[in-house]
């Protein structure tokens, strides 16, 4: 629902234009497409506002649906309540020591408790999202944009060039930050990554949101296999530098630990085949972002000065990333 | 009001099947409060055709702007003619008043058609009032897929689709809402990306869900009214029976495809329905890739 005083005032701007002053049935389907109700309970009745207004085509009674109004998108600060997947974890405990205990006579009167309501069934928590939720949007949209030269002439650098007496050998346009250019997601499904697996599928539902379905292109890959990467099964997935590259233009978002947690028992990647990784992930063009789930101090020395990299944090701020880029020069234009 | 189908068959600015009840509530609705009504659903469900037919059965005027990636709010607004400032700078036809160089926008045409007007005659003959519908004081317009524009073009629109107000920032001149003549304006989404909350705000929502099987023939029947529906449940079972066996796209082509395929079928009589049917579901296939 989005009550709001505006809504309340075009709830009444509108019972009045539509003369429903005396129609509770009207004036509840009004409310239903304002948000301001769950649903319109009864059929609406259709009638024209001003003029030759649009009315029902269809000579049968029109469908029953649930609700006009669209269920509003799920914000960043809204994921946290969505429905949660039943674990799969199963565990099995096992009794070591039984001691004697002596049963006591009260227990015999103790009602017992009611059974729980999912047949016992534990859900893990939700995460919360790891970026703060106010900021996420403009701190993925920053780190992902691209400077893109737009329709509009940029008239300062005409100005510029012709008040040094320069010719004008092309007409320049303004540049302005865009994420027309896609972004290739590069999400880390190794030992090292395991442990932020929800908070991964959340990011991805995030910056989905923000550059749009179409523009994001959805890898994921495992830097203990000798990075490989694709989109379906994990035994179709082929070394990352055997599949199409991404255009150059395309920011590349790594999400993933780059390999700060060693997992014991497991084929790590080594500190220097992260190297190798980024140093070819980077001879492509493409501006490399990393987003780590861990404090910088823990980052691997090896990649702090070749690979973009920013906390995955709620201290991360639009701020923090812009001055990132600006460090590693990366917002420079891309070529048209 | 009529819906007698007339005009070209299968045209869709002059039929249209609400799929939905609350269809002509939300327009009425919008058209009170001034408000945009942002239209969402799946590709080809009809939320670019409500906007044509709305103008066409109110007999308003209607602009269309089809947001790109490259759309910024201003160009809705209107256009500054740099390149022809810079022409006329080499060819020392300067004029020191930048309203030459200024372009009416769709918004400002819907805002105000005599401001936009006036300003068009001073730009000159290359600009012409880009109104698609009928001759009338209010307007409809349609910003179509708002998702392919960067992340910023909803919150700039926030202050001239709020107010109806804005300034052109090159001359300083003020264009306002000629307020009896409020246009209604439709935007649509494919829910690619997620719209900002103060957009939203600012907004009627209405969603438009992929009609059902019996509702697909009844729009096909009221686009084409002299074909009997025997003949478009065999086209939905051609296209049904076309996909192949690990078909994961949607149950039913949408009312946009249907219609093409209808109308193939009518001009194209010397292929069967069959290989039609085989290109309709291919072409859904296409786009299933592009969209995943």
């Amino acid at each position: 629902m989005r009550f709001s005083f505006d809504r309340v005032a075009d709830y009444f701007a509108a019972v009045a234009a539509l003369g429903a002053e005396n129609d509770p049935a009207r004036q509840r389907a009004i409310a239903a497409v304002l948000g301001l109700v769950e649903t319109a309970t009864e059929p609406i009745p259709a009638k024209p506002v001003t003029g030759p207004s649009p009315a029902p085509a269809l000579p049968k009674s029109p469908r029953e649906e649930s609700s006009a109004v669209r269920p509003p998108p799920a914000r960043s600060a809204e994921i946290s309540r969505q429905p949660r997947q039943p674990s799969r974890l199963q565990y099995t405990l096992t009794r070591l020591s039984s001691p004697a205990r002596t049963r006591p006579d009260w227990l015999e009167h103790v009602p017992p408790l009611p059974p729980p309501p999912s047949g016992g069934t534990a859900t893990p928590p939700v995460p919360l999202p790891l970026l703060a939720p106010r900021w996420s949007r403009a701190i993925l949209s920053t780190a992902m944009s691209r400077e893109t030269a737009t329709n509009t002439i940029d008239i300062d650098a005409i100005v510029r060039d012709l008040a040094r007496g320069l010719p004008l050998r092309a007409v320049p346009r303004r540049v302005m930050p865009a994420l027309s250019h896609g972004v290739q997601l590069l999400v880390d499904r190794g030992p090292g990554a395991a442990p932020f697996l929800a908070d991964q599928e959340l990011l991805i539902r995030q910056i989905r949101a923000v550059a749009g379905r179409d523009r994001v292109q959805l890898l994921r890959f495992d830097p203990s296999r000798g990075f490989i990467a694709g989109t379906g099964p994990r035994t179709r997935w082929r070394d990352y530098f055997s599949l199409p590259a991404p255009p150059p233009a395309m920011t590349v978002v790594l999400v993933s630990d780059a390999g700060t947690a060693a997992v014991p028992f497991e084929s790590n990647a080594l500190p220097a085949d992260w190297r190798d990784f980024v140093v070819r992930l980077r001879a492509r063009g493409n501006r490399v972002i990393a987003f780590v789930p861990y404090a910088p101090s823990r980052w691997p020395p090896m990649l702090r000065g070749i690979l973009g990299m920013l906390p995955w944090d709620r201290r991360t701020s639009v701020q923090s990333v812009r001055r990132l880029l600006a460090r590693r020069g990366r917002r420079r234009q891309v070529p048209p | 009001m009529s819906h007698e189908p007339h005009g070209e068959i299968g045209d869709t600015s002059k039929v249209y099947v609400y799929t939905k009840p609350e269809i002509p509530l939300a327009l009425d609705i919008a058209i009170a409060t001034g408000r945009p009504l942002l239209v969402g659903g799946p590709t080809g469900c009809g939320k670019s055709s409500l906007a044509r037919f709305t103008a066409t059965r109110l007999g308003w005027r209607f602009y269309e702007k089809t947001i790109t990636s490259m759309t910024q709010a201003r160009d809705l607004q209107w256009e500054v003619d740099h390149l022809r400032r810079l022409n006329d700078a080499q060819d020392q036809r300067l004029q020191s008043d930048y309203t030459h160089y200024i372009k009416p926008g769709v918004l400002w045409w819907a805002m105000n058609r005599t401001t936009a007007q006036e300003q068009a005659e001073v730009y000159g003959a290359a600009c012409k009032d880009p109104n698609l519908g009928a001759d009338h004081p209010r307007a409809v317009v349609l910003l179509d897929e708002i998702d392919k524009a960067d992340p910023d073009v909803p919150n700039n629109l926030l202050v001239p689709l709020g107010s109806f107000h804005f300034q052109i920032d090159e001359t300083g001149a003020e264009v306002a809402l000629d307020r009896e003549h409020s246009p209604l304006i439709l935007i649509t989404t494919n829910g690619e990306r997620e719209l900002p909350a103060a957009f939203l705000r600012r907004c009627i929502e209405l969603y438009l869900d992929p009609p059902g099987r019996e509702l697909l023939l009844d729009i096909a029947q009221k686009h084409f009214p002299g074909t009997a529906r025997d003949h478009f449940d065999a086209l939905l079972t051609a296209v049904e029976t076309a996909r192949p066996p690990d078909w994961t796209g949607p149950a039913l082509p949408s009312p946009a495809e249907l219609i093409d395929v209808i109308r193939a079928t009518k001009r194209l009589q010397d292929r069967s329905p069959a290989a039609i049917a085989k290109l309709v579901v291919w072409k859904q296939s296409q786009s299933g890739k592009v969209a995943g």
